[in-house]
């Protein structure tokens, strides 16, 4: 499994394409206003009817976000709901599609009970047979490896579904899933129709979808816009998430792909649109000041970094790896780069990750230490002030990938570059296309890099542990047996307890030996139009319309 | 003429086969592989059973030696099919057949308002013997060649579309939303025929029997719509054939910039992708279009200038 997006698009399509392995997250809490007019408190009752137009950057290749793109769903799971659901203010699980579950001791058992009354857009029915359905197929093309890394991480150890009765539904699993709950709410866990399982997934990947969800598909034409339709009788949606019950205010919403990220910003302030997503933090005060509204939230995920290669002699070594993580002003970097809104990361995942801890301290910058375990180290500054070593320079080479915004960004890896320059520690920046990140990362003991830098989706902290263990492709069954040991840790934990203590104590290693050297938080931030009320980022960082109508 | 059109014609087959070997050879010599490109891009790499990646190996024939690979594209390309878009899973010759027609239209706007500008330009200053205004309008062609589409196109948007609310900023939604992408479009190709235009204009003035027509007192306009302009259009036709390459190359910037589905966005998407299939059918295509107009304008010249009509002795 790969903890990176590794897979971007084109530099103009840029940010959101999400394509591949982009296992951007999308998430919870924290961080900057994550609504914008909050129906009823501005602007009196809401309106019914009207077309909302938003801006996108692109659109994820693959509509079946359980298929390819994870959890870069920006307009599949307006059309699905979930099992469950999380509280967009404390991060529980709450119901959604299941009113009530029941989990064994060894959290190896789930039993859902259902809803009544819910129906797909089809027209059939929800049951325990179509949902039980939903994870042996979904499993069985994990077998195929078919499926986005996140579905084959939530389902590996399982073993099979059974309806119970027609609204009860048991789910086994081999190995305890302690997190599983938390990954039944997230978009690729959505619950499909039974007529789009019996599809191929070339056409669920084309749209074919049919879910319970508050919108439907009304026309997609690829690559340029998805328009969306509401569901007159939509009565689920998941209290304590939707503001009202009923169908969703809007009549419908437009979907356009806008690749240039100046029109987006134009067409919004000129009212051709009345979102844009994806904008540039240098375009905001423009945005303010033409009277738009900023709605922002942190992504859940392992943050934006650097991941050495152990195969790589400056990668592998401990005290180069430490020094670089100390070495690095991620303060200096927020606050140039992304005034207002971005923060520096407090650990390697994000503050708004189920799991985090604030390891803050530990990550402050810190050139006098950075320096001193580099002498000890035997790393001795050169003629030109550039350390060595027996010989070797400490020149280590970092790769990004052009475009891609869930990694490292050539200007955040210049700023790092003098930072480091400082220590003694000359970086050599590698710009790679992603065409050239999948044949590196195809054998990575040849490849020529020392770090690559990355982001990986842990909306739960579950996920850090395939991240770190030497399975993932990133580290190729390299022996780092504290490293194993620890992520083993998070993967057998057994109780609620012993996982925060795992999760704590993987995300205390990683920073000390920088085995992920943070950079920053990713934060998803879009504009708004002041005639739209009652929108809001949810706890995967997505669009939520459901409440959302158009004023005047 | 049939002969020497049949002949231009097979000239223009070689040229295509020409363009899809040298496309094929460089594709061919890129150090990645179709497979791992396409495994990367659904999201399970490193996870997939070897017998599923031996079998997609196997469907794009990537372990046989290159003769044979060339052997097999060969004969799907003289049956036209490319094949299938690694990224989307749909035949090449498909998409491309959605997105021409797009491209096709922005084009052949932007030709046409390239001509009447460029052409309105050259005629305009031919016309006028001297002054500001002259001058002022032989400084435009190099200006106009210079700017870069994107920003033009950002300009036009920001005070066509922006400001003043004319013309939709974005899509393929009928003739308002094509006329901002085809004057951007348009501008450098319109810079390049007045450029060239006015040159040839200037010195056909010269030329004996343009003096002839002024000494029988033919009025200016008269002598520079009947006389000169026809001498003086040959160099411009022949440019016209090489402007329909500058279209397809600036459709990647115009279509990107105003949100347009054409080829230029399959060309940006399929490159950014390594889409070897995609790749390969979009040179053929550009190929194809430079054939088929080249083919035109030697069809156009000996209508214009009989100098040029090729005896039946010499074919």
């Amino acid at each position: 499994m790969f903890g990176y997006s590794l897979f971007s698009t084109s530099p103009v399509r840029a940010a959101a394409a999400g394509a591949a392995l982009a296992l951007l997250a999308a998430g919870c809490s924290s961080g900057g206003e994550a609504t914008a007019g909050a129906s009823g408190a501005d602007g009196g009752a809401p309106v019914q009817g009207g077309k909302l137009t938003i801006a996108v950057s692109s659109f994820q290749p693959c509509l079946d976000v359980s298929l390819t793109g994870g959890r870069n769903s920006t307009v599949t799971h307006q059309i699905l709901d979930t099992l469950t659901d999380q509280d967009p203010k404390t991060g529980e699980i709450i119901p959604r599609l299941a009113t009530k579950w029941e989990v064994n001791d060894d959290y190896t058992v789930f039993t859902f009970h259902l809803r009544e009354g819910v129906t797909f857009s089809d027209g059939t029915p929800l049951d325990a047979k179509v949902v039980a359905d939903n994870f042996s197929t979904l499993a069985a093309l994990v077998g195929e490896g078919k499926t986005d890394t996140l579905t084959l991480n939530a389902l590996n150890s399982f073993s099979g579904a059974e309806a119970v009765d027609p609204l009860t539904v048991r789910l086994n699993f081999k190995l305890p899933e302690l997190g599983f709950l938390r990954n039944a709410s997230d978009p690729y866990l959505a619950i499909l129709s039974a007529s789009t399982l019996a599809t191929t997934t070339e056409e669920r990947c084309a749209g074919k979808l049919v879910g319970t969800g508050p919108f439907v598909f009304d026309q997609i034409v690829k690559d340029k816009s998805i328009t969306l339709k509401r569901r007159a009788d939509y009565t689920w949606g998941a209290e304590g998430v939707v503001a009202h019950q009923g169908p969703s205010y809007l009549e419908g919403i437009v979907f356009e792909a806008v690749p240039e990220s100046g029109v987006r910003v134009g067409g919004l302030v000129s009212g051709q649109f009345d979102i844009s997503d994806d904008i540039p933090i240098t375009d905001l005060p423009q945005l303010r000041s033409a009277g738009q509204t900023i709605v922002s939230r942190v992504v859940p995920n392992l943050v934006p970094g650097m991941r050495p290669n152990p195969y790589s002699p400056l990668g592998s070594d401990d005290a180069v790896r430490r020094a670089i993580l100390k070495g690095t002003d991620r303060k200096e970097i927020t606050e140039t780069l992304y005034p207002e809104i971005y923060k520096a990361p407090t650990s390697i995942v994000s503050s708004g990750t189920a799991g985090w801890k604030d390891f803050g301290t530990d990550l402050a910058y810190d050139p006098e230490g950075a320096k001193k375990i580099l002498d000890e180290a035997g790393w001795k500054p050169g003629a030109d002030g550039v350390r060595e070593k027996d010989g070797v320079r400490l020149e280590p080479k970092i790769t990004y990938i052009i475009g891609n915004f869930f990694g490292a960004t050539q200007q955040e890896l210049e700023l790092a570059q003098q930072q480091l320059a400082r220590i003694g520690v000359k970086v050599e920046i590698k710009a790679n296309t992603p065409a050239d990140n999948a044949a590196m990362l195809k054998d990575i003991s040849k490849a020529d890099y020392d770090f690559l830098t990355g982001s990986g989706a842990s909306k739960d902290i579950d996920f850090l542990a395939g991240l770190f263990k030497k399975s993932n492709s990133a580290l190729l069954n390299a022996e780092q047996p504290e490293l194993e040991a620890v992520a083993d840790a998070l993967n057998e934990a057994a109780t609620p307890e012993a996982r925060t203590k795992a999760a704590d104590d993987l995300q205390k290693y990683v920073i000390d030996h920088g085995h992920w050297i943070p950079l920053r938080e990713q934060t998803k931030v879009v504009a708004v139009s002041p005639r739209v009320k009652g929108y809001l980022l949810d706890t995967y960082a997505a669009h939520f319309f459901h409440d959302t109508w158009l004023a005047g | 003429m049939a002969r020497y059109l049949l002949r231009r014609a097979v000239q223009g087959a070689f040229v295509l086969w020409a363009a899809f070997t040298a496309g094929f050879v460089i594709l061919y010599l890129l150090p990645s592989d179709p497979v791992e490109i396409m495994l990367a891009s659904t999201g399970s790499m490193g996870e997939l059973d070897p017998g599923a990646v031996a079998a997609l190996r196997a469907e794009y024939h990537v372990d046989e030696p290159f003769y044979v690979q060339y052997g097999i594209a060969l004969w799907r390309f003289v049956q036209g099919d490319f094949g299938t878009s690694i990224p989307q899973r749909l035949p090449v010759t498909e998409l491309i057949g959605q997105a021409l027609p797009e491209t096709l239209g922005l084009a052949g706007l932007a030709f046409a308002i390239a001509v009447v500008l460029g052409g309105g330009l050259a005629l305009l200053t031919g016309y006028l013997r001297g002054g500001r205004l002259r001058w002022l309008l032989l400084s435009l062609p190099p200006l106009l060649v210079s700017i870069p589409s994107f920003w033009a196109g950002l300009i036009l948007l920001q005070v066509f579309s922006f400001r003043l609310g004319w013309f939709p900023a974005i899509g393929n939604r009928g003739f308002a939303s094509v006329v901002l992408p085809a004057v951007t479009l348009a501008l450098p190709t319109a810079a390049i025929i007045a450029q060239v235009l006015i040159k040839s204009l200037r010195q056909t003035w010269d030329e004996a029997f343009v003096v002839t027509a002024t000494a029988k007192g033919a009025s200016r306009l008269r002598v520079l719509f009947v006389d000169v302009l026809r001498h003086a259009s040959l160099p411009s036709l022949t440019l016209v054939g090489m402007t329909v390459g500058n279209m397809l190359a600036g459709a990647i910037v115009v279509e990107t910039v105003f949100s347009r589905l054409g080829v230029g966005r399959l060309v940006e998407q399929a490159v950014s992708a390594q889409d070897i299939p995609m790749i390969q059918g979009l040179v053929v295509l550009s190929a194809l279009v430079f054939v088929v107009v080249n083919l035109v304008v030697d069809a156009v010249y000996p209508l214009l200038d009989p100098r040029i009509r090729p005896s039946r002795a010499a074919t």
